[in-house]
This record gives structure tokens, C-alpha cells and sequence, in this order.
């Protein structure tokens, strides 16, 4: 069995090219795959440290949040479907009439 | 097979089921929709009079093998939630108007982000702090672009959305980084584990992907970006909600596993947010002033206000716990009546949200004026109003604390916010108006709504101590 480390160092990867991923993509629908890499980040260190620990819990969090993201996208896409109603676009650096 | 006591779950189980009784009374087509936010605020108020009596009772313990830990902090927490959804609701019920199809899920969707902010409250459990997190995000998200037909809404539901769930996902990151470095999530346990453990670089970057978190669910200076966009866009109520209640529930969670899980790191985080405290306070009173919206305006006002509360949490002790919860209470009361009165602007063509519009308000139409005068001095901090004793203690328990020049910071932000808060003031009094603008006749309700706040306001100004041996019979 591979040691905890290099789960871990993966998770950190995943993780990060999920926030770099929402820092540099202006398509709305991209950058909510890349929170959604960033949550699946989580669970793959929450399975990794549970199954070294030897304990069940990690694992059951991972239901809880594959739960909540999938909730997340649910709303996520209906709110960018009526923001694309109004603007025909869904690129972020187009959505800019709140500011000042 | 482990026995519940219901009776301690009383404030979530009557929320839970005021929320099925309006789903069902949602689907009675004859039925005036407006019987729906009373329905609402008869069952908040039933469960803010189940968490005063639980709380004065000395009702406590812990239920679902310790997963949820009911004791004085989060009931008193509970009546923060709770008096925020009474009188959002008091005030979003002329503020919907009479389009039928939009009351139902919006009260719907508000009882289940007050739930979300009880769980964190109550949550002895990082993942449980989690949920109720993402339930009153994803509850406020729909909210925040509740008006489809307006891009304005629409917009703020995205940059809310979008923003929140990447903060929600540093939140959880930060949680399993915890629990790799210390095997469990109880915050209890967390806190012994410490004891026998040292520093493991996992503890510390599980500690900082929280605070990032919390930061922007607070909206705290750097992460504070998404604020006055989603505060601009989104119904004037639904500001006054998220920029109270979600506010306090942040918090909530922040100094429970702040204070209670992670005392032993307090050397390594208490820098921290002192740092964030300054620059919250500074940034959020300095941009405030440019501002020409007054929802912007009162946007940056709320962040300032979460510096100030970040003292509170700085200081570490009881003291300045309970001096936070004391500040979030009155806050709560004032923000949300603050953004009722701007409702009360609201004018034949739509809401005056310039500042230049205030212009001559004052006399034109006293009560407004009245108001929001009102609201504006308690958040600026002047005697006899509750915003001032808040800002009193909070200075206080940080000079106990030893964080004199912090305190100082933190007078100077009061006399800069007097600035912008006093200057909408002149403008309603002392300046004559542009043009003449017709006026919708007061709601009654939204009115009803400002008076319980004006009264709460200047009652606990002028006798705080009706607030305060309580507080810190529940912090102890």
C-alpha cells in the first residue's frame, strides 16, 4: 500500500488546480467545475486519511458532501441558466453591471 | 439504539415544521399568500420564545452522540437568528408585493437558512458546522437571485453563488487537513487531541484554509470583494438578511472552533486576526466613504462592522466572546432596520438608492427620516443607542485583553464611519431636494418592523444590562 503522503500530495494538486482553474477561467460554467475538483480534492483526503486511520467517518463525509455539491450544482447551473437569459453570455468578465 | 431528547432540539423541530406547514399552505390556491410570512414569523417567534425559556431554563446538553451541542452559546445565538428572520420577514411582506407565485419558496427558502444557521451554531462537529453552512449558503444563493426578471438579482445570485462556493470548498479542505492532522472532527475531541500533539504543518494550513473560509462568509477584508456587488443586486430585504443573520451565524462557527477546538493554536492565529480585524475595520470604513448607493454603502458598513466583531473574537477570553455576541445581537437589529428604512424610500418609479436622493427626505417624510436617522447613529456608535454600549464592551474585553492600540484602531474607524453615516443624515436634513418625487403611501407591516427595532435599539442603549448578565451566563 502506497503511504498517506502521496494521497495527500495529490489531494494538494487536485486542490490547487481547482483554484487556479477559478482564478484564471472567465466561463462561469468552468470555474464551477473547477470549485467542484476543489470539493472532490477534499473527498479523496478525506478517503485517504479515514482508510489510513483505520476509521469509518472520512468515509461517510465524502456521502455528505457529494450530497451537498451535488445540491450546489443543482442551483448553481439554474442561477447561471437566468443570468444567461438576460445577457446571452455567461463569461464573468461580461457580467460586470454591479460595481463601483 | 440511542435515545433523543426532543425537547432539546424544540427551536430547530418548530423551525423544520413551520416550513412544511407554509410548503402545504404554498399549494392552497385560495388562500391569500400573504397569510404565508405571518405563518413565518408566528414560527420564528414560537421558537425564539422556546429558546429565551430553554436558555433562562438552563435547558442544555449534547444530542446525536455529541454531534450537536445545545448550551447557552448557541441558544443565545438561536435568538440572534431568529429576531433577524422576524423582522426580515416583517419587512419583505409589502416588500413582495402581490405576485403570488414568489411568496411561498421565499419564506420557504428563509426558514431553511435560519436552520442552516442554528445547525452552525449548535454544531460540535466540523462536518456539521459544514452542512448547516451549505444549507443556509445554498438557501441564500437562490434568495440573492430571487427577482429573475431583474439582471441586477440575477447577477448577484452568480457573484454570491460562485464566490460561496469557493469558499465553502476551502471550508471543507481546511476540515480534512484537520482531520488528517488530528483523526477526528469533534471539536471537543480536537481541542484534548492538541494537548498530547504537536504542530503539524497539516494543523496549521487546516487552520488558515478555515479562517479563508469563515473570511469570506463574513466578509472580511481581502475576501470581502463579493459583498457590495451581492448587497447591490439582491432585493433590498435579502441584503438586510445576508448582511445579518448569515453574518452572525459565520461568527458563530468561527469562535466556537476558534475558541473551543483550537485554544492551544491561539498564538499561531491570534496575529492573524488581529492583522484581519485592522484591515477589515480600515478598508471597509475607508471605501464606504466614496460611495454614491447607499445598499453599497451600508455593504462596506458591514464589513467594517465584522472587524469590529473580529476584536471581540482577538481578545480570546469570555469577555470578548460574549462582547461579540452582545455587538452581533444589536447589529443584526440595526443593520436589517437600516436597509428596512431604505425600503421605506421607495418612490412611484422604484427604490432611490443614490445618496443624492436622501436630499430633503427628512422633512418630506418624517418617519423615514426618523429612521434611518436613527439606524445610522446606533451604527456609528453614538450614546444613548445600542450600537454604542455594543462598541463599549467589545472595546472593553480587548483592553482586558492587553490590545490597547487595537482598541485605538478601533476608535479612529468609529470617528471615519461617523463621516459617511452622518453625512446621509445632512443630506435628508439640511439639504433641498433635486426634483419632487411621488411616494407610495408606508406599509404598515415594514413600519411595524422598524418600531420593534428602533425600540429594541434604544432600549438596550440606555439599559444594556437587560442584555448582558445574561450573555455572559451563557458563555460561561
Amino acid at each position: 500500500m502506497l503511504s498517506i503522503e502521496y494521497y495527500l500530495i495529490l489531494s494538494a494538486l487536485l486542490f490547487t488546480i481547482g483554484v487556479i482553474g477559478v482564478l484564471i477561467r472567465r466561463n462561469a460554467i468552468i470555474i464551477f467545475m473547477c470549485i467542484e475538483l476543489m470539493l472532490n480534492a477534499a473527498n479523496l483526503a478525506f478517503v485517504a486519511i479515514s482508510r489510513s486511520l483505520g476509521q469509518v467517518e472520512g468515509q461517510l463525509f465524502v456521502f455528505f458532501v457529494m450530497a451537498v455539491a451535488a445540491a450546489e450544482v443543482a442551483i448553481g447551473l439554474a442561477i447561471i441558466v437566468s443570468v444567461f437569459k438576460h445577457r446571452e453570455t455567461i463569461n464573468v468578465d461580461e457580467i460586470n453591471s454591479l460595481k463601483g | 439504539m440511542p435515545t433523543i431528547n426532543w425537547s432539546l432540539l424544540m427551536p430547530e423541530l418548530v423551525i423544520v415544521s413551520t416550513l412544511f406547514i407554509v410548503l402545504i399552505f404554498d399549494m392552497i390556491d385560495s388562500l391569500s399568500k400573504k397569510v404565508l410570512g405571518w405563518i413565518t414569523i408566528v414560527g420564528a417567534a414560537i421558537a425564539l420564545w422556546v429558546s429565551i425559556n430553554m436558555l433562562l431554563v438552563g435547558e442544555v446538553g449534547t444530542e446525536f452522540s455529541g454531534m450537536f451541542e445545545i448550551d447557552g452559546y448557541s441558544l443565545f445565538f438561536n435568538i440572534i437568528f431568529l429576531i433577524s428572520t422576524i423582522l426580515v420577514t416583517l419587512i419583505s411582506l409589502s416588500y413582495l408585493g402581490t405576485d403570488h407565485k414568489k411568496q411561498g419558496p421565499y419564506y420557504i427558502l428563509i426558514l431553511l437558512a435560519t436552520l442552516g444557521m442554528m445547525l452552525m451554531a449548535a454544531g460540535n462537529e466540523l462536518i456539521i458546522v459544514f452542512l448547516g453552512l451549505e444549507l443556509m449558503s445554498l438557501s441564500l444563493y437562490v434568495l440573492a437571485g430571487y427577482f429573475r426578471e431583474s439582471p441586477a438579482s440575477s447577477e448577484a445570485g452568480m457573484k454570491y453563488l460562485l464566490l460561496g462556493a469557493f469558499a465553502s470548498a476551502f471550508f471543507l479542505y481546511g476540515i480534512a487537513l484537520i482531520y488528517g492532522a488530528v483523526g477526528t472532527t469533534s471539536i471537543p475531541d480536537i481541542a484534548t487531541k492538541l494537548n498530547e500533539n504537536s504542530l503539524s504543518p497539516l494543523l496549521l494550513s487546516g487552520m488558515f484554509l478555515l479562517i479563508v473560509g469563515f473570511g469570506f462568509k463574513v466578509a472580511i477584508v481581502p475576501f470581502h470583494q463579493w459583498a457590495p456587488d451581492v448587497y447591490e443586486g439582491a432585493p433590498t430585504t435579502i441584503a438586510a438578511f445576508i448582511s445579518a443573520g448569515p453574518k452572525a451565524a459565520g461568527f458563530a462557527a468561527f469562535m466556537r472552533i476558534f475558541l473551543d477546538a483550537l485554544p492551544d493554536l491561539e498564538p499561531q492565529w491570534n496575529g492573524i486576526i488581529i492583522l484581519l480585524a485592522m484591515i477589515t475595520m480600515t478598508g471597509g470604513n475607508i471605501i464606504a466613504i466614496a460611495q454614491t448607493n447607499i445598499k453599497r454603502m451600508l455593504a462596506y458598513s458591514s464589513i467594517a462592522h465584522a472587524g469590529y466583531i473580529l476584536i471581540g473574537l482577538a481578545a480570546a477570553s469570555n469577555d470578548g466572546k460574549a462582547s461579540a455576541m452582545f455587538y452581533l445581537l444589536i447589529y443584526c437589529v440595526m443593520n436589517i432596520a437600516a436597509f428596512g428604512a431604505v425600503i421605506l424610500a421607495k418612490n412611484a418609479d422604484g427604490e432611490s438608492l443614490l445618496i443624492s436622493d436622501y436630499a430633503g427626505l427628512g422633512f418630506r417624510k418624517p418617519l423615514l427620516g426618523l429612521f434611518l436617522t436613527l439606524m445610522l447613529l446606533s451604527l456609528a456608535g453614538f450614546p444613548p443607542t445600542a450600537g454604542f454600549v455594543g462598541k463599549f464592551y467589545i472595546f472593553k474585553s480587548a483592553v482586558q485583553a492587553g490590545y490597547v492600540w487595537l482598541v485605538i484602531i478601533g476608535a479612529i474607524n468609529t470617528a471615519i464611519s461617523a463621516f459617511y453615516y452622518l453625512r446621509v443624515v445632512v443630506k435628508m436634513y439640511m439639504n433641498e431636494p433635486e426634483e419632487e418625487l411621488e411616494f407610495n403611501p408606508y406599509p404598515s407591516t415594514l413600519v411595524l418592523g422598524l418600531v420593534v427595532a428602533s425600540i429594541g435599539v434604544l432600549l438596550i442603549g440606555i439599559l444594556p444590562a437587560l442584555l448582558v448578565s445574561p450573555i455572559q451566563n451563557a458563555v460561561m
